[in-house]
């Protein structure tokens, strides 16, 4: 186990480095990506900058990094790139987290219902046709829906307004809830074939009984991947999201910066965006780990 | 053969913008947003060109992108995996630098990769640049998976008794990649490939959506979905008919590769 989670956190670390290594190289290749303000109080003191030698930079760019400074933005010289990005991430994190805990409970327990039932087979081809429309599509067309043309909600997000929030979490979430519902019940279903199932029932053991205590023991590992791979179209969705509806988080921030050509802005957020994401890899091939023994051996 | 159709249809809209591409951008200042109706049947943007010529016109360059960088991934995938296969040094760390490089998410590696290749965001000098910049982009980011595919298809076969006997009765290496080795990773690497177009579809026009993508000039289907909607409240046309377009050719391509013997 301890050697499993060694190894994880090693590959976890070398992505990171990765990471790094392709953005030190965009820093370093493609001008103006990265705006130095030290060296911008030096123009300010009207000392002629020194030309650095490229190891004196390196050394420079590595602390940078470690200390995640991504120098300031390129239209304000006062605001650095960090702290820019953390205050929308913030702001945005009040939403993705809450959708996030929401598609975890609610896709387990629709599925459940779902597997349950005896229509199972018609959900299915309804969510199986509901699933092929992208979100590049349906985000636009449920705020038209519902904002321009029924005024359920306002025209603009408003931070004071409730309904604006809820809508806001449902629209990020009908998407990514109906894939994952999907997969998991067909997951699910086919679970159900299995001798030890059969056994359990010949058993006497309830419908219920079976279906979660051990059915959904042996899919939680599938169900995890689905998951991993359906909160990166949550934070898809959230770019989408938030440069229609005008939500002010990292999002929109993001979209802002690449119309404005605000380089060392994007590139913070893609940082923020990839390490993100790879985070959450990390965490859930942890749980992986707990969830499933025989992969320890060969983590 | 019915059901690559789909398929079929897409290929001739890659080719449709080098014949359509100047008429869908006529400016008629008298003709702006005009709702749909018999003249244009996607109605007009805000400069009076066709809606829906420009749609299709971006739907052809959406797809052209696709089909390029299709292409160009899976020929360093197929080659960076077979290398690494009959490459008898190729360790467990190199798989693990695959895997690594595999999981960073293809959007963000795109945008980083076009980036650099760009030397910044946007400007760009001329179309044929910035098209082979998002094609290399996507292929740099999304060879990773395919390459440790074919690795693993080609370990498969090396053992067996039938490529010794090929080699002991004097087969020429080309003789035997051709016969034996692209004969046995076909059946999957034809599966991937079909599978992978919707998806390439959609990396593009989210990347042109966010302002990577080919700019106003060769407006792609996302960033025609982005410009409708800045007058979306007066005119949903605008975004309407780009985003039924892009509807339209996912479900014909993700129908034509589903199997209907499941």
């Amino acid at each position: 186990m301890i050697k499993a989670i060694f190894d994880l956190t090693f590959k976890f670390i070398l992505n990171v480095h990765l990471l790094l290594v392709l953005i030190f190289s965009i820093f370093y290749f493609v001008p103006g990506s990265y705006i130095d303000d030290e060296h911008i109080v030096e123009q300010v003191n009207q000392v002629v900058p020194v030309q650095k030698y490229f190891f004196f930079s390196l050394k420079e760019f590595l602390v940078d990094f470690y200390t995640l400074d991504f120098g300031v933005t390129l239209h304000n010289k006062n605001l650095k790139v960090t702290e820019l990005i953390w205050s929308k991430t913030v702001f945005s994190f009040q939403f993705l987290g809450l959708a996030v805990g929401i598609l975890l409970m609610a896709s387990i327990v629709i599925s459940f219902l779902v597997v349950r039932s005896r229509d199972r087979s018609r959900y299915l081809d309804f969510l199986r046709v509901i699933n092929q429309i992208p979100q590049l599509v349906m985000i636009p067309l449920i705020i038209y829906l519902f904002s321009y043309l029924f005024n359920l909600v306002p025209l603009k997000f408003d931070p004071y307004s409730t309904p604006c929030h809820v809508f806001v979490i449902a629209t990020l979430l009908i998407k990514p809830l109906g894939q994952l519902i999907q997969l998991t019940v067909e997951k699910w279903h086919k679970e159900s074939a299995e001798m030890y199932v059969q056994f359990a029932r010949a058993k006497g053991l309830s419908r219920n009984r079976v279906l979660v205590v051990h059915m959904f023991k042996n899919i939680a590992n599938s169900f995890l991947g689905y998951f991993l791979a359906i909160v990166l179209q949550l934070l898809t969705g959230n770019f989408i999201l938030e440069s229609l509806y005008s939500v002010p988080g990292f999002g929109l921030g993001f979209m802002d910066s690449v119309s404005q050509r605000d380089l060392p802005v994007v590139i913070g957020y893609l940082f923020l965006f990839s390490s993100l994401y790879l985070a959450l890899h990390f965490a859930v091939q942890t749980i992986y780990l707990y969830v499933n023994p025989r992969l320890r051996d060969f983590a | 053969m019915k059901k690559y159709i789909p398929l079929f249809f897409a290929l001739a809209l890659c080719i449709y913008p080098m014949f359509a591409r100047d008429f869908s951008m006529d400016i008629d200042s008298a003709k702006v947003f005009q709702s749909p109706n018999k003249e244009f049947l996607g109605g007009t943007d805000s400069l009076g060109r066709d809606l829906l010529q420009r749609s299709l016109v971006g739907g052809g360059v959406s797809l052209l992108i696709c089909f390029a960088s299709l292409i160009l991934t899976y020929a360093l995938g197929v080659f960076i995996g077979s290398v690494l296969s009959f490459w008898n040094r190729s360790n467990h760390l190199v798989v693990f630098m695959i895997d690594v490089f595999d999981s960073i998410p293809n959007f963000l590696l795109v945008a980083l990769f076009s980036i650099l290749i760009n030397r910044g965001v946007g400007g760009q000098p001329s179309v044929i640049s910035t098209f082979t910049t998002l094609v290399i982009s996507i292929a740099l980011a999304a060879w990773a998976p395919i390459a440790r595919n074919v690795r693993l298809e080609i370990l498969q076969l090396r053992g067996r008794e039938y490529l010794s006997a090929a080699v002991v009765a004097g087969g020429s290496p080309l003789y035997i990649i051709r016969t034996y080795y692209i004969r046995a990773i076909w059946p999957w690497l034809r599966v991937s490939i079909v599978h992978n177009i919707p998806q390439f579809l959609l990396i593009e026009s989210v990347l042109s959506f966010t302002g990577f993508g080919m700019g106003s000039q060769n407006a792609t289907l996302g960033y025609l979905i982005y410009e409708g909607w800045k007058n979306a409240l007066l005119y949903p046309h605008l975004f309407m008919i780009p985003a039924a377009i892009l509807c339209v050719l996912i479900f014909m391509l993700t129908i034509s590769i589903q199997d209907n013997r499941s």
